[in-house]
């Protein structure tokens, strides 16, 4: 809970009257060239092959990261020779381009290594003129980047950085006390890579705003987002530019000082890195994900929307066990519930032996019997070019389970059965219809992975509404349990035909805005490995 | 009057909270033309219950803004709904689930203001009076005439009136808060359901707690504010209540049958819940939100003002007659297009 009351924030922003918004604007010719560099290779990486997409990815990460982050020069340039070392294996599939790339990277990052980085040197002359004037300052930046802060206040001798000093959330900006400077490292952006709430321009605890950034980086267009204001202002207008006009509204007045190297030549053009990253960030294995808060410092993703099995606490809830979604209904001071339990065997849908799948199968075994490679031959001449042939040939004999045993595609299955001896007077006849053998044999394919596609979804919501019952009737135990702000466990009923336990998770806050890969949802995970999906 | 916020030290009432008392003061209903608006502050604050009282001040001065006048058919409805759906409904009550129409269970149980419990057994038509409700206990059977409906009350609710000088508000209290009011002698002993405050997605202890946290000192008596909104339960003393309460968390209005004319929404997700529920449709909303908060929640509520446009656009003779607004604090008002 804040322990600044809405009197206090009121009066110091009408007695602030304009806040100050001081924009160091850093250029390094080596660090653009190896910025450019990397942005391109990574580029191409991603259009090329799929076994240097990680590398592509580990590329714009470590960018993103030196652009929010005041990330010594000299470890940069450590980076790139042990990321891209000159005789790198995967440097035999690029092409002449990628390496002239590469080698200008190389080239650049020697440069780097021995220079100071001018952005880390004016950031710590900041932070110690405001320890010295015992002005009160808070660093606003990711939880993982705190460790380049660190490092260089070490590395000054003097000046020892404390955990009240850094802001790594909105809930934590929510509920800080006022304070004189916020610093922030890279551009202002609400979502990604240095992502900062809207309200530090809107709802400012501070009357100064010291912003370093790279020469490129771009505040992003319509930060400062204000639901009611949107109406008479454009969304794209910047909200540090009209929130001066009105009444009501916070106003801020910029400087903007540049620091470095004047650009030179057409090489060090100004792009925004973080903008031309973000459309190549999205995975297709990635989903929107809402992060639940829970006890020491970890939590849970789930996709946006879904449904959460948890727990209301509030004696007067309708509907105390319920699928809640997270920031919808599923709010700070729940409970979300993890089912731990054995295996449970609901019994299997398997495919009938179809009328058609026992004619064609009885053609292909006998076939594969009298003369496997013949059939092999025929079969890949025909087109089926399928790298393991024999083995799925075998495959397809094999009576049906919960699906019948086929080619994936249809142009493989047409060729299959064009190439066997069927008798197909055995087939069931089609009044009026003269749909060849094989597409009726397909239709009947289809409907089996239908339905044991359908019958998996049947059994996840069955044990699912299962589960949900047990938690109803065992709610009396469940209230007993509840202690505020604590998650415990419990044990499932043997009676129940389930083997387990529940655990409880009581949830602090619900945060929005991450993107995760599909295996690391719904399982609890420390708050840190979590952040590193934060879109 | 002073101020007291979160138990800090004693101050004049703050310009944020007058203007949030003035806002609900001066909210016009025009029962043709449907109005929202939405407040963004800089802050998690008690803004939502400060415009409430400024709300229910000027509900005080409203000759028609009770409960008395309209408690008959509100009785006779309850009993109708629960004589022909919930005496023999066979399910757990779910409206919603089971689609019979209804948005809330009917006990069926009525109270006498004497303190004794009855249930309805029917609705009769009686030559000289009319419909009457025929109610009964293990004791006796009654009848409750239209021109005694004041005296009973639908079970678990509040008193529609109150004859004790003891249990009525106190005028001057809330005339306090705005010079121009004046109360009703008569409203300070009814209740009335028409204004409602919205809580918090957390629940209504969350948004009780919030209220709680603002004192103020009139006349050296401390009230809280959240005593001052008079909602049922809310206040140790048991007095008639000026405004309902809906539980955003639970989908759950404090007394049966609410239909308000205006609700005041605390937070952004109750703000949503009320702007798209069926039972809000034709009251006016104000929405109060904080602006530290993730930008998909903004975003939420922004893009659900911005859908507004196509019916609705915006009221700036009201924003206009808003005078100047605290630095800090965001105000939009829309108001219905007229077909």
């Amino acid at each position: 809970m804040t322990s600044v009351t809405a009197s206090e924030i009121f009066d110091f922003l009408e007695n602030r009257t304009c806040g100050t918004i001081e924009r160091h604007e850093f250029n390094c010719n080596p660090f653009s060239v190896l910025r450019r560099c990397i942005r391109q290779i990574s580029q191409r990486l991603r259009e090329s092959d799929a076994q240097d997409m990680a590398l592509a990815e580990q590329l714009r990460a470590s960018v993103c990261e030196w652009l929010t982050s005041p990330v010594s020069f000299s470890k940069i340039g450590e980076w790139i020779f042990l990321t891209l070392p000159d005789n790198t294996p995967q440097r035999a599939r690029w092409d002449t381009q990628l390496r002239i790339l590469h080698e200008e990277a190389l080239a650049s990052a020697h440069l780097l290594a021995t220079t100071p980085n001018p952005l880390a040197e004016s950031l710590l002359n900041t932070m110690m003129k405001a320890r010295d004037e015992h002005k009160s300052f808070k660093v606003y930046c990711h939880r993982g980047s705190r460790n380049y802060f660190d490092a260089i206040a070490d590395a000054s001798k003097g000046m020892l950085l404390r955990d009240s000093d850094f802001c790594h959330s909105v809930q934590a900006y929510r509920d800080t006390e006022l304070f004189g400077m916020l610093i922030k490292v890279g551009p202002l952006r609400s979502s990604g890579w240095g992502a900062v709430p809207d309200a530090v321009l809107t709802s400012p605890r501070f009357s100064q705003l010291a912003q370093f950034v790279w020469r490129g980086s771009a505040d992003e267009p319509g930060f400062g987002y204000d639901p009611a204001s949107l109406i008479s202002q454009p969304a794209e207008e910047s909200a540090a530019d009209s929130l001066a006009a009105a009444g009501g509204r916070v106003s801020w007045a910029r400087t903007i000082s540049a620091i470095g190297d004047p650009p030179e030549g057409p090489a060090i053009e100004s792009v925004d890195d973080l903008a031309s990253y973000r459309p190549m960030g999205t995975h297709r294995d990635e989903r929107g994900a809402t992060m639940v808060h829970l006890d020491n410092a970890q939590g849970m993703l789930f996709p946006r929307h879904a449904g959460i099995l948890s727990f209301d606490p509030d004696p007067s809830a309708p509907d105390p066990i319920s699928w809640r979604v997270a920031g919808e209904s599923l709010v700070a001071g729940m409970y979300v519930v993890e089912p731990v339990v054995s295996e449970v065997d609901l019994g299997k849908v398997t495919a009938g032996y179809g009328h058609y799948s026992r004619i064609w199968k009885t053609a292909l075994a006998q076939a594969n019997e009298a003369d496997p490679l013949d059939l092999f031959i025929r079969l890949r001449d025909a087109g089926l070019d399928l790298d393991n042939l024999s083995a799925a040939i075998d495959h397809w004999c094999r009576p049906p389970s919960t699906v019948i045993h086929a080619p994936r595609r249809v142009r493989h299955f047409e060729i299959l059965i064009c190439n066997l001896d069927i008798d197909e007077s055995a087939a069931p006849v089609e009044q009026g219809k003269s749909t060849p053998f094989w597409r009726r044999a397909w239709e009947e394919i289809r409907h089996s992975r239908g339905d044991a596609i359908q019958a998996g979804f049947d059994e996840n919501e069955i044990v699912q509404d299962e589960l949900r019952d047990i938690l109803v009737r065992e709610l009396a135990v469940i209230r007993r349990n509840v202690t505020a702000g604590v998650a415990f466990e419990l044990q499932i009923p043997s009676a129940t035909g389930f083997t387990g336990t529940f655990k409880l998770h009581f949830v602090h806050a619900v945060i929005e805005g991450f993107r995760a890969p599909e295996a690391s949802l719904r399982r609890v995970l420390p708050i840190a490995t979590c952040d590193q999906w934060r879109e | 009057m002073l101020f007291s916020e979160a138990n800090h030290n004693w101050r004049s009432l703050p310009r944020w909270s007058d203007a949030l008392i003035r806002l609900g003061h001066g909210w016009k209903l025009e029962p043709a033309v449907r109005q929202i608006a939405l407040v963004s502050m800089p802050c998690d604050s008690s803004g939502a219950g400060l415009i409430s009282l400024g709300a229910l001040i000027r509900d005080l001065g409203d000759p028609a803004a009770n409960d008395v006048d309209a408690h008959y058919v509100a009785l006779q409805r309850f009993a109708d709904q629960y004589l022909k759906s919930c005496r023999d409904c066979d399910i757990r009550c779910d409206p919603l689930s089971k689609k019979c129409g209804y948005f809330e269970q009917a006990s069926g149980v009525i109270q006498h203001k004497d303190g004794n419990r009855y249930r309805i057994a029917d609705i009769s038509r009686q030559a000289s009076w009319g419909d009457v409700i025929r109610c009964s206990n293990n004791d006796e059977a009654r009848l409750v005439f239209p021109a005694y409906a004041a005296d009973w009350r639908i079970d678990g609710q509040p008193a529609v009136k109150q004859e004790s000088d003891t249990a009525a508000l106190v005028a001057e209290t809330y005339e306090r808060f705005v010079c121009s009011s004046a109360a009703r002698p008569e409203n300070l002993h009814r209740s009335f359901s028409g204004l409602c405050l919205a809580g918090r997605a957390q629940g209504e202890s969350s948004t009780r707690e919030a209220a709680a946290s603002i004192r103020f000192r009139i006349e050296n008596v401390d009230y809280n504010l959240a005593e001052l909104l008079t909602i049922d339960g809310w206040s140790p003393s048991r007095t008639v209540s000026r405004m309902s309460f809906f539980n955003s968390r639970t989908e759950r209005f404090d007394r049966y049958g609410c239909s308000p004319s205006l609700v005041i929404a605390d937070g952004d997700m109750s703000f949503l819940r009320v702007a798209t529920s069926r039972q809000f449709q034709k009251a006016d909303i104000i929405g109060v939100v904080q602006r530290t908060l993730e930008r998909e929640r903004l975003e939420a509520v922004g893009n659900h003002m911005t859908d507004l446009l196509q019916w609705y656009e915006e009221d700036t003779e009201s924003i206009r007659n808003l005078g100047s607004i605290p630095t800090g604090m965001s105000i939009s008002i829309l108001r219905r297009r007229a077909s």
